[in-house]
């Protein structure tokens, strides 16, 4: 019968037999091993019938691969121009990307922005009606001749002096903006007693004035970057062409 | 070329390089991977999917055992296809064992060859039992003769661990072998001394 141990050596012992077939075990493990063996049959058998599967196992010869495992047929090779082809789809793309946004400001400001500023014409237009229909009406009631005389006098120099720039800035006048006379007149003076002032339109025209000057140049811009997208668009088109006739 | 200069012109996209150590160490991967897997269709396909990934992945090579690098790839690659395997009812990894045999050396009398090809599926349909990790432990310990160093730096895990799923696998199998007797032609029987 087997001599009787403590179960937890036994397991110990039973679970260490296959590293010290193999020599792994350290110094102290060996010797426990070695010593529970003189007294344990059991692990004994265990480590004999352990030994033989192992050798088993081990006379197992090896399998020869029924093919080669070669890569370099299943392996596309980087091309030089691999990296090209990442720059140049980059390209296109910026370029695409900026005509878009270049033509979304263009276009929204034509048909967005302008007709809105536009809207507000007729105030102007008006005003001008209003400065008209007060003169006329200040020319006709009865005054005393050197009274009206001396208004059509000083009508004549209304007239005079701020003619000049309203026509030096046409785009402020197709715009409906009225510029302020550089010197106040009499009837200006009227109108604005009659009428509550006018809120200052000048801001939006300045900015619409700049825009219009800017447009030639974004126009242009515009253009380049459409011929910069068409060019790289076909240069990547191209690469990627010749990267899938190489490829098959 | 040294193995090294192979490696370092493989980095560099050198394919016929690589293929130099493809052919160093192919029958080893092909060996694990068919011990693994039981299956020679299966083992070819993980050994190739395993050399290409080991290809494009060189560069995350850090050095040490280049063997050793490639034997876990293609471990891990093989786990990867017995989950498929167990997630696809119909393939039965037992009758895949079941239906294979392993090709022997050719130098050998027909007799010996045919009594040692029957240990070989028995052997085979044995490690079939076991856990892929203890599998994976036995075959790279007992039939690639690795080291439990190694095995450890193969397998991504502890000494304490590859000794503990050696132990248990050899035992597993060690019961498997005494469980089938008779089935094994007599030399090959594990010899049981009487315990009383």
């Amino acid at each position: 019968m087997f001599k009787r141990f403590k179960r937890s050596e036994h397991e110990r012992v039973e679970e260490l037999l296959s590293a010290y077939i193999d020599g792994e075990l350290s110094i102290k493990e060996a010797t426990l091993v070695e010593k529970h063996l003189r007294l344990c049959s059991a692990c004994t058998q265990d480590l004999e019938t352990l030994r033989q599967t192992v050798n088993l196992v081990r006379q197992l010869p090896a399998v020869s691969p029924p093919r080669s495992f070669t890569i370099s047929h299943l392996v596309v090779p980087e091309r030089p121009w691999a990296w090209g082809y990442v720059y140049l789809r980059g390209a296109t793309a910026l370029a695409a990307f900026l005509l878009i946004v270049l033509l979304t400001g263009d276009l929204g400001f034509q048909y967005l922005w302008a007709p809105r500023m536009a809207a507000p014409a007729p105030e102007p237009m008006a005003l001008e009606a209003t400065i008209e229909a007060p003169e006329a009406e200040i020319e006709v009631p009865v005054e005393a001749p050197p009274a009206r005389e001396a208004l059509d006098m000083e009508a004549q120099k209304v007239e005079e002096p701020p003619a000049p720039p309203a026509e030096a800035t046409p785009p402020a006048e197709r715009l409906g903006t009225a510029l302020p006379s550089p010197e106040p007149t009499p009837t200006s003076e009227l109108v604005a007693a009659a009428e509550p002032p006018l809120p200052s339109p000048i801001p939006e025209g300045a900015r619409a004035e700049r825009f219009f000057a800017l447009l030639p140049a974004l126009r242009l811009l515009e253009g380049a970057l459409f011929g910069a997208f068409l060019i790289l668009g076909g240069a990547t088109a191209l690469v990627k062409w010749r990267r899938m006739v190489s490829r098959y | 070329m040294e193995e090294a200069a192979l490696i370092a012109a493989a980095r560099q996209g050198d394919t016929q390089a690589f293929d130099q150590l493809v052919r160093l160490y192919q029958s080893a991967i092909y060996n694990v991977a068919y011990r693994i897997l039981g299956d020679e269709e299966a083992a070819s396909d993980a050994s190739q999917d395993a050399l290409l990934s080991a290809y494009k992945a060189i560069g995350k090579f850090r050095g040490g055992s280049f063997k050793g690098w490639l034997l876990r790839i293609a471990t891990n690659t093989c786990y990867d296809q017995l989950r498929r395997k167990k997630r696809q009812p119909t393939t039965s990894l037992e009758a895949s064992y079941l239906d294979t045999a392993p090709p022997w050396a050719e130098d050998e009398e027909p007799e010996e060859y045919a009594l040692r090809q029957e240990l070989g599926r028995t052997i085979q349909r044995g490690l079939a039992t076991l856990p892929p990790e203890q599998r994976t432990a036995l075959v790279l310990s007992d039939i690639q003769g690795l080291s439990y160093q190694e095995i450890a730096e193969v397998m991504g895990t502890s000494l304490g661990t590859v000794k503990s799923r050696l132990s248990r696998g050899r035992a597993s199998l060690r019961d498997y072998l005494l469980a089938q007797g008779e089935l094994l032609p007599p030399q090959y029987r594990l010899k049981v001394e009487d315990r009383t």
